[in-house]
């Protein structure tokens, strides 16, 4: 059973990883803080009796839940608004929001680093969050969980609820258009 | 999907995937303060509503009858004990049914009972 220390602990190794995450998938930083908050006070609501080797897997699948109840929303939400909105008022002004705007620049930590090298660290990362906010769903999931996570092709169709042979493949195209689309920019990892 | 569009080898896929993540945790370090604050913020409210621990209660400590204190563990009628009752069940059971039987010849008409 994990213990408050190690709840806290788990919490603090991963709420900057899943913020990240759920700001690739909903693309606005205070919803994706709601869904992390939510996805925490779930956690240790219901699941915090569990073994403290459980979380990391209960975590993904709770947080993957609330990403697409927060999806499941919208659509509510943006079929009432259509509804009783103006027809002729544009529906698409939040497309222009970028996500990494929130992306800060290195802080007075890294002052040692090479600037140039900073910036095309900053760059080469810019480019590959915007990438990986393209990729379909269900690839970015995919992709996130088995490489930035960590889990095993086994976990992650577990969190995923599919089969492994779809892990597998999501994974496989997620990675290919990744590398086409900075390919493209002239990056290559 | 036409593996021949594809520009990585299964082998190569791993190796950016892995790549990609390092870069990827190596950003998610340098979030604005706002957001780590709020992070934090959201911890601590977590933790407050963690479920609680299941509280395990003790197994009572009697005095038996030589007043040693015993800790009430008893394996032998631990595993038996719940059968006795059902044993006098099915004794008693059958013991109504012979006892009805007998009870009918005396005062019954012999049509009346079971053959």
């Amino acid at each position: 059973m994990a213990s408050p220390q190690e709840l806290s602990d788990f919490l603090s190794s991963v709420e900057q990883r899943a913020f990240k995450q759920a700001v690739y998938a909903v693309r606005d930083d205070d919803a994706a803080l709601d869904i992390v908050q939510d996805a925490m006070i779930k956690l240790a609501e219901k699941y915090g009796d569990r073994p403290a080797s459980e979380l990391p897997l209960v975590f993904t699948r709770i947080l993957q839940n609330r990403i697409h109840d927060w999806f499941r929303r919208q659509k509510v939400r943006n079929t009432w608004v259509t509804l009783f909105s103006n027809m002729g008022k544009k529906s698409d002004e939040n497309d222009d929001f970028d996500p990494l705007e929130s992306l800060s620049a290195p802080d007075d930590s890294e002052i040692h680093q090479d600037g140039a090298f900073k910036l095309e660290r900053t760059q080469l990362l810019e480019s590959l969050e915007s990438e990986i906010s393209k990729l379909p769903a269900r690839q970015r999931e995919a992709f996130l969980m088995r490489y930035w996570d960590e889990l095993s092709i086994t976990e992650t169709a577990l969190a995923m609820s599919c089969s492994e042979g779809s892990v597998k493949t999501h994974c496989s195209r997620a990675t290919q258009a990744l590398a086409k689309a900075l390919k493209l920019k002239g990056i290559t990892l | 999907m036409n593996r021949n569009h594809d520009i990585l080898n299964p082998t190569e896929v791993d190796q950016f995937g892995l790549t990609a993540a390092a870069l990827l945790r190596e950003g998610s370090q340098s979030l604005p303060a706002g957001i780590k604050d709020r992070l934090y913020a959201a911890r601590l409210k977590a933790i407050s509503v963690k479920k609680p621990e299941k509280v395990r209660i003790q197994q009572h400590v009697l005095a038996n009858i030589t007043g040693n204190w015993s800790s009430g563990s008893r394996p032998f009628w631990d595993k038996v004990g719940w059968i006795a009752p059902l044993i006098v069940l099915v004794f008693g059971l059958i013991g109504i049914a012979n006892g009805s039987k007998t009870l009918g010849s005396t005062i019954l008409p012999n049509w009346m009972l079971p053959s």
